[in-house]
C-alpha cells in the first residue's frame, strides 16, 4: 500500500500551502514560549508560579526532539529538565511551613545559573545548526537575551526590588528581544537543514498534561502536607479577669491577655482603641480587627492588635504584619529593652476552649517590595493557624515600641491582616516567610487598618509621650 | 518573485542558480536529506536538482508558482537516486510525471486527479501529514518528532487517513 501511495503522490503537484512543512517551527516556538513564560513574572492569580511551571514544561518539550541534533541542544534539554525539577522543588518548598523565604534565596542562585547556562547552550546549539548548514549565523537576538539575563540576574542578586522607570525600560527591551527571537524558526528553516530528530515516547500534548498534573499534584500535596506539619500545640484556656483593664480595653480583648501582659497596661497614661468595620473576604469569611494603643512612660507605646473571625476561620497562610507610620519614615523602633512581641490564638474545639501560640510571631526588620517603592522598617509579623474544626477563632498580638525622637508624630498603627483563599490566592510560604523573603505584597489579601490618626507628639519635658489626637 | 526568477532562468542569467539556491535551497535540502540519509548522496542530488531546474525552467510558465515544481523535481530526483542505490532500475522522470504508453499515462493522470480531489476534502494538517509521508517520503520517526508526537500516533493517523482516502477514491486504491 505504501509503495502504491508513494507512486500516486509522485504524480501530484502539491499546492503551495501543502508544502509548508518546517521542522523547526514547532520545537523552537515551544522553546521561545517557554523562555517567555519563565522570565516574565506576573504577581497575581498565582501566575508567578503557574506560568513558569508551564514555561519549563514547554521548554522541555521543545528541546526534547532536538536533543540529538548537537551538543548544545543536548545540554539545553538536560538543563531544561533540571530547571523544571528546581522550579518544582522551589514551589513545593514554598507551599510547606519550612522557611520558604530563606529557601527562595537558595533556589534563586542555582536557577539563575542554570538559566544562563541554558541560554549559552541554546546559542551553541543554534550556532551548530547554522554552521552545519553553511548558513550565516543569525544569533543577535539570542546574544541580546543573554546580556539581558545577565543584567537581570545581577539586579536580582543585588536584591533590587522595584526598579521604576528602569524596570519599564527593561521590560520594553525584553519584549523587543522576544519579538526578534520569534523570527528564529524562519531563520533556521531558511537553512534547509533537516533535523536529526530524537524519538519521543509521549506526544507533546499528553506529555504537557502529565507534566502539569504532576507539577500541580506535588505542589498541592506539599501544601496540604504543610498544614499537617504546622499545627501549633494548644492548651486549655481560661479567660483572664482584669476588671480595671476591662474598663479601658475591649473586654473580649482584655480577657485574652496573660497576667504578665495585663500588668504592662497598669502604667498606661492613656489608652485609645478603635474597631474596624468587619471585612468580608471573597470566600465569605468575615474578620473584625481592633487596635488599642496605650501610652507608657518613657516615650513608649504599648500596642495591642485584636482580631476575630466572625464567620469562617483561618486557613493555612493567614497572618499579619504590623507597623506604625510617622511622617514618611518609620521613626518608631520596637523597644529593644522590652520582651519580644507576644500574642495568642483562642478558639473553641469540640466543646473546649483552647489557646495556641501565634505561629512564628516575631519582630524585626523587613522589606517588602511595592510597585513603585519598597517598604522597609521594623515590623511585627506572625502567622495564624487553627485546626479545621476550630470555631469562634480570635487572637491578639501585643508589643512595645519606643519613639526615636522627642518630636515623633505617630500617624497610625497598622495591621495588615491576610486571609487567603485556596485557589485564588494559593499561598507560597507563610506571611512571615513572605515578609522575610522580600517578595511582593500582592500575594496578600490585605485589610489595612489605619485607626489612629495623629495619635500623639512626644514631649521632651515630661519624658512621656503625650497624646494629642 | 517567481516570475522574475523564471525570466532569469529563461534568459540563461548566470545568477539564476544563486537565485534558486536562495529561494528554494532550504526546501530542496529539506526534501532531499529526508530521502537520502547519506550526506554525499544528498549533496550530489541537490546539485542535480539545481541543474534540472535550470534546464527545465525554460519550459515553465512564469505565471505559475515555482515552489511546487521545485519540490517535485527535488522529490523525484531524490527518490530516483534512492531507488538506484537500492538497485532498482526504474527511474522516475524527475521533472514531469509521465508513463511509457499513452494509455498508462492517461490512467495515471486519472488516478492522480482522483487522489487530488480526495486530498482536497481533507484538512490542511491531514494533507500535510500525507504529503510528508508519501510525497516527501519522510520516515514516521521524523514526522513524529517534527509534529511533537509518537511514531505510533503518526502511524495510527496515517492508517485512518489512508482508509479515508480509499473511501473517497471509491475504493480504487485497494492497496
Amino acid at each position: 500500500m505504501d509503495d502504491r501511495m508513494d507512486e500516486l503522490f509522485g504524480e501530484l503537484t502539491p499546492e503551495p500551502q501543502d508544502l509548508e512543512v518546517d521542522p523547526w517551527r514547532r520545537p523552537v516556538r515551544l522553546i521561545l514560549w517557554g523562555i517567555l513564560l519563565t522570565t516574565v513574572t506576573l504577581n497575581f492569580l498565582n501566575l508567578d508560579m503557574l506560568l513558569p511551571g508551564v514555561g519549563f514544561i514547554l521548554m522541555c518539550l521543545g528541546f526534547r526532539p532536538l536533543r540529538r541534533e548537537n551538543g548544545g541542544f543536548r545540554a539545553c534539554w538536560v538543563l531544561s529538565v533540571l530547571r523544571l525539577i528546581l522550579a518544582l522543588a522551589a514551589d513545593m518548598a514554598a507551599a510547606t511551613p519550612f522557611d520558604g523565604g530563606s529557601l527562595a534565596i537558595y533556589f534563586y542562585l542555582p536557577g539563575a545559573i542554570l538559566q544562563l547556562a541554558q541560554l549559552f547552550a541554546l546559542r551553541a546549539g543554534l550556532a551548530g545548526v547554522f554552521d552545519r548548514a553553511g548558513a550565516e549565523r543569525r544569533l543577535s537576538s539570542v546574544n541580546r537575551l543573554i546580556v539581558m539575563q545577565i543584567l537581570v540576574a545581577l539586579l536580582g542578586l543585588m536584591n533590587v526590588g522595584s526598579m521604576g522607570i528602569l524596570g519599564l525600560a527593561l521590560l520594553i527591551l525584553y519584549v523587543g528581544i522576544v519579538v526578534n527571537l520569534f523570527k528564529l524558526p524562519k531563520a533556521l528553516g531558511d537553512t534547509g537543514y533537516a533535523l536529526r530528530n530524537a524519538p519521543v515516547r509521549l506526544g507533546d500534548l499528553p506529555a504537557a498534561i502529565v507534566g502539569l498534573l504532576t507539577f500541580a499534584l506535588l505542589v498541592v500535596g506539599a501544601y496540604f502536607a504543610g498544614i499537617a506539619l504546622s499545627v501549633p500545640a494548644s492548651e486549655a484556656y481560661a479567660p483572664g479577669e482584669y476588671p480595671a483593664l476591662a474598663e479601658r480595653l475591649p473586654a473580649e480583648a482584655a480577657e485574652l491577655l496573660t497576667p504578665e501582659e495585663a500588668a504592662l497596661f497598669e502604667d498606661a497614661v492613656e489608652i485609645q482603641y478603635t474597631f474596624r468595620e468587619p471585612e468580608t473576604m471573597p470566600d465569605g469569611t468575615k474578620i473584625e480587627l481592633c487596635t488599642a494603643v496605650a501610652e507608657l512612660p518613657g516615650q513608649r507605646l504599648l500596642i495591642l492588635h485584636y482580631f476575630r473571625y466572625l464567620e469562617g476561620g483561618p486557613r493555612y497562610g493567614d497572618g499579619f504584619d504590623c507597623w506604625q507610620s510617622t511622617q514618611l519614615t518609620r521613626a518608631i523602633r520596637p523597644d529593644t529593652g522590652s520582651p519580644q512581641p507576644t500574642g495568642a490564638l483562642v478558639y473553641e474545639q469540640k466543646g473546649e476552649t483552647r489557646r495556641a501560640p501565634l505561629w512564628e510571631l516575631q519582630g524585626g526588620y523587613a522589606v517588602t517590595h511595592g510597585i513603585l517603592l519598597d517598604d522597609a522598617g521594623d515590623r511585627v509579623s506572625g502567622n495564624v493557624y487553627a485546626p479545621r474544626d476550630a470555631e469562634h477563632v480570635r487572637g491578639y498580638v501585643l508589643y512595645l515600641v519606643r519613639a526615636q525622637k522627642d518630636t515623633t508624630l505617630i500617624y497610625n498603627c497598622c495591621m495588615n491582616f491576610l486571609h487567603t483563599g485556596f485557589l485564588d490566592t494559593f499561598r507560597r510560604g507563610t506571611p512571615t516567610e513572605i515578609l522575610r523573603s522580600g517578595s511582593a505584597d500582592s500575594h496578600w489579601k490585605i485589610i489595612h487598618l489605619t485607626d489612629f490618626a495623629s495619635f500623639g507628639e512626644a514631649s521632651a519635658e515630661g519624658g512621656s509621650f503625650t497624646v494629642t489626637g | 518573485m517567481d516570475e522574475e526568477l523564471i525570466e532569469r532562468i529563461k534568459r540563461g542569467d548566470p545568477e539564476a542558480a544563486e537565485g534558486l539556491r536562495q529561494r528554494f535551497g532550504a526546501l530542496i535540502r529539506y526534501i532531499v536529506e529526508a530521502i537520502l540519509p547519506d550526506p554525499r548522496d544528498a549533496e550530489e542530488c541537490v546539485n542535480d536538482v539545481y541543474l534540472k531546474l535550470l534546464s527545465a525552467g525554460r519550459t515553465l510558465d512564469p505565471a505559475r508558482p515555482l515552489k511546487p515544481f521545485a519540490a517535485a523535481v527535488a522529490r523525484n530526483a531524490a527518490v530516483s537516486r534512492a531507488r538506484r542505490k537500492r538497485g532498482e532500475e526504474t527511474e522516475l522522470d524527475e521533472s514531469l510525471p509521465g508513463g511509457s504508453t499513452p494509455e498508462e499515462e492517461l490512467l495515471r493522470r486519472e488516478r492522480a486527479e482522483s487522489l487530488k480531489r480526495a486530498l482536497n476534502t481533507l484538512s490542511v494538517s491531514d494533507r500535510r501529514l500525507l504529503y510528508r509521508k508519501y510525497y516527501y517520503c519522510q520516515s514516521t520517526a521524523q514526522i513524529a518528532a517534527e509534529l511533537g508526537t509518537t511514531e505510533r500516533a503518526v502511524e495510527g493517523k496515517l492508517y485512518r487517513l489512508k482508509r479515508r482516502l480509499r473511501e473517497l477514491m471509491g475504493g480504487e486504491d485497494d492497496g
